[in-house]
């Protein structure tokens, strides 16, 4: 099925924002520009047929957009490499104190913990690594993140459980009081399905 | 928190993406056709006959005219001989093949070439009964971009005064509203002469406001009459003009002076707006161009200014040359059924029709396509007379 006129349009008004902010994301704000335009002129064009069994519309998108994030896949590396909390969303995390002097002891090891963390997914298998953004960042549900990655619905929970345990072992993290079964959560702006933006 | 629960709350908050680049790679995704021809290149528009070039041309045709007489041509000749030296065949437009990693903009490449084939007929201006908007090129990075809903039931008059002044009426249906009062103490004392509500037909008028408009209270919807900032409140004009009106069950009956004339009136409509950034002779400027389709000019006049007539692409037109911005100005016309207002300055009429010339025709779907919904009014349908006003001109 090939997308054209205002089949097209619609497509592009409705989930343009929710491609942009999963690429801008992992890539950032000047990039995930260049690549939301890859993934519509990809998607729009005439070589471009949407799966009849694509769950949804955005989960093709992202489908797409994950295939070209790929391009940058050293760039992003990098950034996660050097990991610096800048931007990042403030529920959640534990903030850092400006003032190194004024910063406590549990602060600091918050902020390296999550530079750690960011470091080791790093080094992640690139699919590993996307369908913890998005889960992580993106909240797709299992459908959406099993769409966008070509991962079976049903291996979605077993995959990222296989992340986490990979994550602790690269961060030497041996506590494992927390460890339970992978719950795909929906974070405080979770993807809605039909209308491609935040819920 | 395990790895994954620090990853979530390391989360990048982005924001949304710009709503500019959004549009810009809308553009791009849709007018494939146009993109197939030209990606980057920087779009010409062929050079408008100036008032340079017109005189070169008429002299070459009166020298020619005076070789085919005979007798005069010595003289003929010696007049033009300068113009004559200057002209080089008519090759036609250039295209500027620069490449440019700017965004888009029009450039008149001048000066003009000139020629001395006289052009019997200018470019025509994209757009028709069919397809009523003129659109920007692609690629074309907007100043300005708006979609501004007609008002419900609303409809606009401009009629032009024995002393050529030119004044708008507005109205638009509302609200059944309660029989005018009496004015206030302070209104009654006020030095600023008014108009008694006595004097009037069924309605009443508040003192100007400081752009020279004059708001009446009707029943069932609103009046307003304009005609810009600068002069006396309630003048000889306004007031045989108010005294003309009369307002009985929701119609505006205006019965125009001696020697007023109706210029136009017409339905409120849909205005679509955008600002397009020009060079004229390595000078930029932005060339406003409000578009309204089925509309009149009287609409797209409407705002409070003075227009005297003008010609545009030989047909009647009308302008507005600001006092306080010199080489500013608004010209009103129309192409076809959709009325227009361009607003520019430090360019002649000739430059501004061949930016027109160069821009794409189309149609409401189009302006969507490209540019996105059409905002929804925001009004509810709250009409509850069964006769709204509308205007009756004799």
């Amino acid at each position: 099925m090939s997308l054209n006129g205002p089949t097209a349009a619609r497509l592009y008004d409705k989930h343009v924002d929710a491609v942009y902010s999963y690429a801008a994301r992992r890539v950032g704000q000047d990039t995930a520009v260049v690549v939301v335009e890859e993934v519509f002129e990809h998607a729009l064009g005439q070589h471009a047929q949407r799966p009849e069994k694509a769950s949804s519309d955005l989960g093709w998108l992202l489908a797409i957009t994950t295939a070209f994030l790929r391009r940058h896949s050293e760039a992003e590396r990098g950034r996660l490499l050097h990991w610096t909390a800048e931007g990042s969303t403030a529920s959640g995390s534990m903030p850092r104190v400006t003032d190194p002097l004024l910063s406590t002891d549990a602060e600091d090891a918050a902020v390296v913990s999550t530079a750690k963390v960011m470091a080791a997914v790093a080094e992640l298998e690139p699919e590993d690594r996307d369908l913890l953004f998005l889960v992580a960042w993106e909240g797709c549900s299992s459908a959406l993140a099993a769409a966008a990655t070509g991962i079976p619905q049903g291996n979605v929970r077993s995959r990222l459980s296989a992340v986490r345990k990979e994550l602790r072992r690269r961060v030497g993290d041996t506590d494992t009081s927390d460890e339970t079964d992978v719950v795909i959560k929906q974070p405080s702006e979770p993807i809605d399905d039909e209308t491609g933006g935040p819920s | 928190m395990n790895p994954i629960q620090v990853v979530e709350a390391a989360r990048p908050n982005v924001g949304l993406m710009r709503s500019d680049e959004k549009r810009h790679i809308r553009e791009l995704l849709f007018d494939v056709t146009m993109r197939a021809q030209t990606t980057h290149q920087p779009m010409e528009v062929r050079s408008p006959n100036t008032r340079r070039s017109n005189a070169l041309r008429l002299g070459a045709l009166g020298m020619l005219g005076a070789v085919a007489i005979g007798g005069l041509a010595f003289s003929a000749s010696r007049d033009t001989g300068t113009s004559l030296n200057q002209a080089t065949p008519d090759t036609g437009p250039e295209r500027t093949a620069t490449v440019t990693t700017e965004p888009e903009r029009i450039i008149l490449v001048e000066p003009p070439r000139l020629t001395t084939v006289p052009e019997m007929a200018t470019p025509p201006i994209p757009g028709s009964a069919e397809s009523p908007l003129l659109l920007p090129p692609e690629r074309t990075r907007l100043d300005q971009l708006t979609v501004t809903p007609m008002q419900l039931g609303g409809s606009t008059l401009m009629v032009r005064a024995s002393d050529l002044t030119t004044i708008g009426l507005r109205e638009a249906d509302g609200l059944r509203t309660p029989a005018p009062e009496p004015p206030t103490t302070d209104e009654a004392t006020s030095t600023t002469p008014t108009l008694s509500p006595a004097e009037l037909d069924g309605f009443t008028v508040s003192n100007p406001d400081e752009t020279g408009a004059y708001a009446a209270n009707i029943s069932c919807g609103s009046l307003t009459v304009a005609e810009g900032p600068g002069f006396l409140p309630f003048r000889l004009e306004i007031t045989q003009l108010l005294q003309s009106i009369s307002v009985t069950a929701g119609a505006i009956d205006v019965t125009l002076p001696d020697g007023w004339d109706l210029i136009s009136l017409g339905p409120s409509v849909n205005e679509f707006t955008f600002g397009l950034p020009v060079a004229v002779g390595g000078v930029d400027t932005v060339v406003t161009l409000a578009q309204f389709p089925n509309g009149s000019i009287a609409a797209a006049a409407y705002g409070h200014r003075q227009y005297v007539p003008e010609t545009f692409r030989g047909e009647p037109a009308w302008i507005h040359r600001s006092a306080d911005n010199p080489g500013a100005f608004d010209l009103v016309g129309m192409l076809g059924t959709t009325a227009f207002r361009a607003s520019a300055r430090d360019i002649a009429l000739a430059e501004l029709e061949a930016v027109l010339s160069q821009l794409r025709s189309g149609d409401v779907d189009e302006w969507i396509r490209r540019f996105g919904a059409l905002p929804v009014t925001s009004d509810p349908d709250i009409r509850t007379c069964s006769t709204q006003p509308s205007f009756s001109v004799s």
